[in-house]
């Protein structure tokens, strides 16, 4: 099994960053250009496989992290890294489209509990957004004194987003209830690249035009799941779960680069400032029916309307008042299922969790004042390996963002993410019968 | 192996194929393009041209180097330049060379154990500058003492000796060759078959005999002329080495409004400013520095003056350095010349951000090729709306 296993992880970890490096084709969607680019948000590999639905959903193996309030439930330290690959096609009123994919490091965890299944601790590095978007633009001038009209191409580029970094507990104060707090620190570089080229003329230097807002500061979460045992059967339970990510302030550095070719380090403008990223709320609710079956639900708001800025960002500028930013709603639901519950004697693919899952998202973006919806299905393979507390998680998501209508585009993607869940048990003390 | 324990790695291996699907999904999404443009909302304005008028035109002192060597060896100089002619319009000229040689690398076998019977000086003549169908008198004079061209201004003269060879030529003669007398050849026969030649000839100075203008300066390629040797059996030809022309121009009639002449071999360079304070701080993708000129300045028949082929932009800093930028030919079509490159765009972009370390341009004629050319730039006046400008302009491309 280990060739396979390794395989699988190099196509992972290793396929998906040269990806990732490719300039020409690591781009993704024109809507990743407002405000501090696509909100990306992972929570765990269950969770994500199951419609995002993680707010209630315990776990002794995934830190989950939309909930901190979860990490009381850890049982063994935990190791967890996630990549991804994706594609995108999207498609004007026109008709005409174009493709774009990429990949990368979706998100690395440690998680320790620090007392079994009542205190632990959990430490995640993420990606909050994510700007990818390219469109070109193509023309002709007419240089001076008759010379031959001379063909230029501009290319509008994004690249960059926000990190996320969290540190915190998850406590829990009776069997029915767990509470839990992070910090949560944000960081990363937002870049909006003007590139023109003039490809049949090589007397025309190509110039750039790149606009950087550098951003970080620190903000905080709470969270909190009570549940339920022995609802409708012995063994089962109800957990209800919320958390708030609140505002986070940071301070940033927005900078004007411009010059020809790869000399981009004439400095044009330099400005200090800050930005205001809005709450974010999650309500959710679990059922853990048994061994066997597992069902979750989550609702997200996130009020991006109240979104401010010294800087401009895209939809949302502070000197001419433009706020094309609405507040984002997700809803979404999954359900995991595992044929041979706990047995270790059962079947492999008994072993195996299958989860799928859906969920719907009105975007924190109106272009144009039309609210856009996304709307996606997710499914999931969690793969015992040979370690018990070891899990490979591949994830696969597929959905549709926008429309066609007016000027908007309608974004169809695909995401395959592969995660290693490495568990174990430390801190045991040792025992002589 | 039992089925059961080709399970687990069945089912990775199918679970692996399936997170691969994305790949082969991916593998053909490399088409960028316009699409979700207008969601992007930026305002790509089209690339613009903007033309500025140089604000300050100026002639400057600019020493001339006239020196060089005449193999590929730099400085080149392609060219040396003897005769004297009156010029009311561009003033008087006057020029003389010197000339040394080295050893051919390919030298027939033998020939350094035959005996040099002759040698003549042939010079191949590629200018004229005044009246083409008059006889020039000739001098050679042998030069007794070392002499070095490199860097020697224009002005510089060089102590010859005796005079070897008097002839008279007509100015068209394609070639001129001075036969050297049979003395010299004797007494330099050894040394000419020797390998120290370049340590103990120390070449010729051309010139006209004192006191004579005969109305006609002539130029001879330096890379085609050479020492020619024959013995009974080979012949030989010596390239010419270390070459240069002392130029003296006299005082110029001032020329006709709007234009400035800039003449050759007469120290003279043409500063320009732009007032680039003048764009905004954009991108540059492309900067044309425009002069056109005006030949018929020059129009007076039988006397033949002409424009340089080639002509120099040059950057001076503030602490007086010149660095060289470009070079541009002259397009007979439009009667200018056109400077841009990659670099002039880059000097020029730092310009536009107020970071050059140039504080000015500089026009010369191209040093390596000795002339009395002289260049008549129109410098005025501002054209009408809808007019075409033709003073000395730069055209730059901006990406807003």
């Amino acid at each position: 099994m280990r060739p396979v296993l390794t395989g699988i992880l190099f196509a992972a970890f290793f396929l998906a960053e040269p990806i990732s490096a490719q300039s020409t084709n690591n781009f993704g969607s024109p809507y990743s250009r407002f405000g501090v680019g696509e909100r990306l948000g992972l929570t765990s590999s269950m969770t994500d496989a199951m419609g995002g639905a993680g707010t209630a959903m315990r776990s002794s193996l995934y830190a989950n992290l939309a909930n901190p309030a979860q990490w009381a439930d850890l049982s063994f330290v935990g190791f967890s890294a996630a990549a991804q690959v994706r594609g995108i096609e999207t498609t004007d009123a026109a008709d005409a489209t174009s493709r774009a994919s990429g990949g990368g490091v979706r998100g690395i965890q440690f998680s320790i509990p620090l007392s079994s299944r009542k205190v632990g601790m959990t430490l995640a590095f993420r990606p909050y957004s994510r700007v990818d978007y390219r469109a070109i633009e193509e023309g002709e001038i007419e240089p001076d004194e008759g010379d031959t009209p001379v063909a230029f191409r501009h290319n509008f580029e994004g690249n960059g987003g926000l990190h996320q970094f969290t540190a915190g507990l998850g406590v829990r104060l009776s069997p029915a209830i767990s509470v839990g707090a992070s910090a949560e620190m944000f960081f990363g570089t937002i870049e909006y690249l003007q590139r023109t080229e003039f490809p049949e003329n090589d007397e025309y230097l190509e110039t750039r035009t790149a606009r950087s807002t550098r951003l970080s500061g620190i903000t905080g979460t709470v969270g909190a799941i009570v549940s339920k045992s022995n609802v409708f059967g012995e063994g089962d339970a109800i957990h209800v779960g919320a958390s708030v990510t609140l505002p986070a302030k940071l301070s940033g550095n927005f900078v004007q680069t411009l010059g020809v070719s790869l000399d981009r380090d004439t400095v044009a403008t330099s400005l200090d400032g800050s930005v205001t990223l809005p709450l974010s709320a999650r309500f959710g609710m679990a059922y853990t029916g048994s061994e066997h079956w597992s069902f979750a639900a989550d609702v997200l708001y996130e009020p991006w309307g109240s979104f401010e800025s010294d800087f401009a960002f895209g939809g949302f500028d502070p000197v001419s008042g433009i706020n094309s930013l609405k507040d984002r709603l997700r809803a979404g639901g999954g359900f995991q299922v595992i044929p041979g519950g706990r047995q270790r004697t059962a079947g492999y693919f008994a072993r195996t969790a299958y989860r799928f899952g859906a969920y719907a998202e009105r975007s924190f973006y109106a272009p144009f004042d039309t609210n856009l919806n996304t709307f996606a299905v997710t499914a999931g393979v969690s793969l015992p390996t040979v370690v018990p507390a070891a899990r490979f998680d591949l994830g696969l998501e597929v959905g549709t963002r926008g429309s066609t209508d007016g000027m908007l585009v309608r974004d169809v993607f695909i995401r395959g993410t592969a995660t290693i869940n490495f568990g174990e048990r430390w801190f045991v003390r040792r025992r002589i019968g | 192996m039992s089925p059961t324990a080709l399970r687990p790695r069945s089912a990775l291996t199918v679970s692996g194929v399936l997170f691969i699907l994305p790949f082969l999904f991916l593998g053909a999404c490399q088409d960028p393009s316009g699409v979700g443009l207008d969601v992007i909302g930026e305002e790509g304005a089209d690339p613009r041209v903007s033309v500025l008028a140089a604000d300050s035109v100026m002639l400057d002192d600019e020493a001339d180097i006239t020196g060089g060597f005449a193999n590929s060896v730099t400085p080149t100089q392609s060219r040396i330049l003897v005769g004297a002619t009156t010029d009311a319009l561009l003033g008087d000229a006057s020029a003389f060379a010197y000339l040394d040689f080295f050893t051919p690398d390919a030298i027939p076998d033998g020939f350094r154990d035959r005996t040099i019977i002759s040698a003549t000086l042939r010079l191949v003549r590629d200018y004229v500058y005044g009246d083409s169908m008059v006889s020039v008198p000739l001098e050679l004079h042998r030069m007794d003492s070392e002499w070095s061209p490199i860097g020697a201004p224009a002005d510089t003269t060089f102590d010859a000796g005796a005079l070897l060879v008097e002839a008279t030529v007509v100015a068209m003669d394609t070639v001129v060759a001075l036969d050297l007398p049979v003395s010299w050849v004797t007494e330099y026969d050894a040394i000419l078959r020797s390998d120290t030649l370049a340590a103990s000839l120390d070449g010729f100075q051309l010139r006209l005999p004192d006191g004579v203008v005969p109305g006609a300066v002539m130029g001879f390629n330096t890379m085609q002329s050479s020492l020619r040797v024959m013995t009974a059996q080979d012949t030989v030809d010596y390239p010419l080495f270390e070459v240069f022309s002392h130029i003296e121009r006299g005082s110029a009639a001032p020329p006709p409004a709007d234009r400035v002449v800039l003449r050759d071999g007469a120290g003279e360079t043409l500063a320009l400013t732009f007032p680039f304070s003048d764009i905004e701080r954009l991108p540059l993708a492309s900067a044309i520095v425009r002069l056109s000129v005006d030949p018929s300045v020059f129009d007076e028949p039988g006397f033949a003056r002409s424009l340089p082929e080639t002509i120099v932009l040059f950057g001076r800093t503030e602490a007086g350095e010149r660095v060289a930028i470009l070079n541009a030919g002259l397009d007979e079509t439009t009667n200018s010349y056109s400077f841009t490159s990659a670099t002039l765009t880059a000097v020029i972009q730092e310009a536009l951000l107020e970071r050059s370390i140039f504080e000015r341009f500089e026009i010369s004629v191209l040093s390596s090729s000795a002339s009395l050319d002289a260049i008549p730039f129109i410098i005025g006046p501002e054209p009408a709306e809808n007019e075409a400008d033709t003073r000395p302009r730069v055209a730059l491309t901006l990406v807003p």
